[in-house]
């Protein structure tokens, strides 16, 4: 086991285009264990959702055209579904599905799973929203937790964006 | 923070030379010459584009001459970021969990494969 593999690697986020969110994270797996995780319902449940939050997976039909739904109970005990529709799977290397919440458009996401050197797993997961409007309008849609101040990050935001 | 505003500052931030000329600001207020000399671009081009910033709030004119120097105006920025912690700690959070979760499963197999 290489050393490299024991330290959990940082999570990075970049803004693309207007409508994009792009997200990578490299994980001490292998590649057909992390695709597991990410398409099974009793792993999945595990780990989605920030900690704290408990899911119940009601459905997880992966295949294209197959449903998933995972109810999710926050600590305050608000109650949020997640739904949305596989639309390829390409075991173990490429997953693209919708996912809906509420009333908003359907988010369209792509995650891709690569072996790295080393015997562990990037993750890469893109998101694509409707419109630059789908991408702001995702504020108050239960994703209202952990704000922080963050002014003296102004120019290194703008800078990476 | 309404998402009608942010949904401004995103379009306004959809473009490159837009956020190049918000990089520059963030380092101090320039005019419109200053501004156009590292890109090769009109005057009326970054008019246009200082336009569309102004429109979103993120900079301010100033009224001194025809001078009118531009500033940088953190708010809207601040609430883009603001925005980006929400949906990021959601997704931190999540891959710090996968993370723990997948070493626990493959503590497991290990220890299994030892008891056969």
């Amino acid at each position: 086991m290489t050393t490299t593999a024991e330290h959990s690697a940082a999570t990075t986020f970049t803004l693309s285009g207007d409508r994009e969110i792009v997200m990578t994270r490299a994980f001490a797996a292998p590649r057909e264990l992390v695709w597991r995780a990410s398409t099974e319902a009793e792993h999945f449940a595990n780990w989605w959702g920030p900690r704290g939050f408990a899911n119940r997976v009601t459905e997880m039909d992966v295949r294209p055209g197959g449903r998933w739904e995972c109810v999710q109970t926050a600590p305050d005990g608000s109650v949020h579904r997640f739904w949305g529709e596989y639309l390829e799977v390409v075991r173990p290397e490429r997953l693209v599905h919708t996912q809906r919440y509420l009333e908003y458009p359907p988010l369209h996401v792509t995650v891709t799973f690569e072996t790295q050197a080393g015997g562990g797993t990037l993750l890469t997961s893109v998101t694509r929203f409707d419109s630059p409007e789908g991408r702001a309008g995702m504020l108050g849609a239960g994703m209202e937790w952990g704000a922080r101040e963050a002014y003296d990050r102004l120019a290194e935001l703008v800078a990476t964006l | 923070m309404s998402p009608d505003r942010l949904s401004a500052t995103f379009a306004a931030l959809a473009d490159p030379t837009r956020r190049a000329i918000l990089a520059r600001l963030s380092r101090g207020e320039a005019t419109v010459t200053e501004l156009a000399g590292p890109f090769a671009m009109s005057m009326p081009a970054v008019s246009k584009h200082l336009k569309v910033l102004e429109r979103a709030g993120l900079i301010e004119r100033g009224r001194e001459a025809q001078w009118r120097p531009c500033r940088l105006q953190a708010e809207p920025l601040k609430e883009v970021d603001d925005w980006m912690d929400q949906y990021r700690s959601f997704w931190e959070e999540s891959f710090d969990r996968l993370d723990e979760y997948l070493r626990q499963l493959q503590r497991r197999e290990r220890t299994d494969d030892h008891d056969r």
